[in-house]
Order: C-alpha cells, then sequence, then structure tokens
C-alpha cells in the first residue's frame, strides 16, 4: 500500500490568479501567515495589532488635536472680518471706523518661502522613515539606514524652522521701530495676534521636532520612530498650510 | 428668560450696526458654521474609515 501524506491545508488552497501558475502560500495581512498562534496581529485584540494600528490611532489623536486648533483660528480670523467693518457713531452721527491697514514687512515673504521649504524637507524625512527596503534592514537590527537619513531631513526642517520663527522677530522688531505696537490700532492688534499665536503652535511644532530626532537617536523599537516623524511631519504640513492661509488674509485680507 | 433677553439684546445691537457690520457678521457666522461642519463629517469619515 502506497504511502500518502495529506498535503497541508495551506497548499490544498492555493489560489490561481488566472496568469502564470499560482500565488505563494501566504497570508497577505499583516503579521504573516500564522493562525491561532497568535501570530496573525490583525486576531489580537485592539491597541496590540503591531505598528499600523499605532501609526492609525496617533494620526486619529492629531487629526481631533487640530480640529481643536482649526475652530480656534476660523474664530480668530471671523473675528477680524467683524472688527474689521466695526466702528462707532460720533456726536454728529457719523460712522467712524478706526481700522487702518497695517503695511505688512516684506520680510514675511522671505518666512514664508523658508516655511515651504521646511515642509518640503520634513516630507522627505517622513518618506524615508517608511522606504520599505531601509525599514526592513532596520527593522531588523541592520544598522539604522532610516533614521539616519531622517534625521538629516529633520534637522534641516527644524534649522529652517527656526529661521521663520527669527524673520518673524525681525518682522514685530521693524513694526515696533515703526511705532506700529500690539494696541496701536484694530489692525496692528490682529497682526500681532495672529502672528505671535501662529509663532507659538510653530514652536511647538519644533519641540514635537525635538523630540522626533530625539526618538531617532535613543528609540530602540521602529514603530515609536516612525509615530513620532510621521506625527510631527502633519503637524507641520498643517501650520505651513495655515501660515499660508493667514499670511494671504494680512497680506490681501486687510 | 436669561438667554431670551441676550438674544433680544444681540438683535437690537446687531440691527443698530451699518449694513457692512451686519454682513460681516453674516460671513463670520457662515465661516464658522462651515469649518465646523467640514471638520465633523471628516472626522466621520475618517473613523467609519478606520473600523
Amino acid at each position: 500500500m502506497p504511502s500518502t501524506i495529506t498535503p497541508p491545508e495551506i497548499d490544498r488552497h492555493r489560489i490561481s490568479d488566472g496568469n502564470n501558475g499560482h500565488r505563494p502560500p501566504t497570508d497577505k495581512r499583516t503579521g504573516g501567515n500564522g493562525e491561532g498562534d497568535g501570530d496573525n496581529w490583525n486576531n489580537r485584540p485592539r491597541g496590540h495589532r503591531g505598528p499600523h494600528e499605532r501609526i492609525s490611532q496617533a494620526r486619529i489623536g492629531l487629526f481631533f488635536a487640530l480640529g481643536g486648533d482649526l475652530m480656534f483660528f476660523v474664530a480668530l480670523i471671523s473675528v477680524f472680518f467683524v472688527t474689521k467693518a466695526s466702528g462707532h457713531f460720533d456726536a454728529y452721527d457719523h460712522f467712524i471706523n478706526s481700522w487702518l491697514p497695517t503695511a505688512i514687512p516684506s520680510i514675511l515673504w522671505l518666512n514664508t518661502i523658508a516655511l515651504l521649504l521646511s515642509s518640503v524637507t520634513a516630507e522627505i524625512a517622513r518618506r524615508a522613515m517608511f522606504r520599505e527596503v531601509d525599514a526592513m534592514d532596520e527593522w531588523f537590527g541592520l544598522g539604522r539606514p532610516v533614521s539616519y537619513r531622517a534625521a538629516i531631513w529633520l534637522s534641516a526642517t527644524l534649522a529652517l524652522g527656526l529661521l521663520f520663527l527669527a524673520g518673524q522677530w525681525v518682522a514685530w522688531d521693524q513694526l515696533a521701530a515703526q511705532h506700529v505696537f500690539f494696541r496701536s490700532n484694530p489692525s496692528s492688534h490682529f497682526f500681532y495676534l495672529i502672528t505671535i499665536t501662529h509663532a507659538v503652535h510653530l514652536f511647538l511644532g519644533i519641540v514635537g521636532l525635538i523630540v522626533a530626532l530625539a526618538a531617532l537617536k535613543f528609540s530602540r523599537s521602529l514603530a515609536t520612530r516612525q509615530v513620532w516623524v510621521d506625527t510631527t511631519v502633519w503637524y507641520w504640513h498643517v501650520m505651513g498650510a495655515l501660515w499660508i492661509f493667514l499670511f494671504l488674509l494680512l497680506e490681501f485680507g486687510q | 428668560m436669561t438667554i431670551l433677553q441676550g438674544c433680544a439684546q444681540c438683535l437690537d445691537s446687531t440691527r443698530a450696526t451699518p449694513p457692512t457690520v451686519q454682513a460681516a457678521y453674516r460671513h463670520a457666522i457662515i465661516l464658522l458654521a462651515s469649518a465646523g461642519a467640514t471638520l465633523f463629517i471628516a472626522g466621520t469619515l475618517l473613523l467609519r474609515r478606520q473600523r
């Protein structure tokens, strides 16, 4: 009696791809080929399903945090428009509008270019973190090519961000030299309010960049490094886009 | 009652302003409402995609 070997379950369910032969009998879901031994991360409880889940959760958290921020800036812009149109009636029943447009320092154009460039370098760093070949090397512990490359581009982002903040400082200094202060006029009030509020947010982004650089240097987990770089860069992009809008508002909306 | 008084006061003070200010208020309301609605819709879509 010839001996027969029952083929394993996975071999009996090979799927034809209708082209040249068969697909390899591998489970394409996260976690590889395992079933029932806890190897498939999709079967694990929520919060323990691996790097993809971690990065999704971090992005959702960032989305809602930035949603609150966006509403704050929209409220600020709404008050800007209402204040610009508002005024008071004098003793002769004339409507007096005290809004005098503030001349925007031209250095803001250079600052805007620096911030745009910083978004480009940040995006290069973010993409470097997910470059598959290098990420696999790093995952297996074969050096740190991903972190090394990302750290260079994040450092460039940090330098450009600091340049932007220094440029904003120069702009406030130039206005102060022209005796345009926070309380000089409703228009100057909004100029300072908007630029300072944005600068505070960008400073938080710089703190995030420093933490991401520290994570690239000291964190042993690739997933942790990816989460830090990804969320920080998305935050940076949103602040950059927000600045473009605010800058156009200040330059042309007065 | 307090809320109604608040509404009436707000309405009276807005009616006493020139048309340009009233238009600015209208724009501000549209801006705030559309930003809130956009966030709500984007958040709902994002969470549905995650499930």
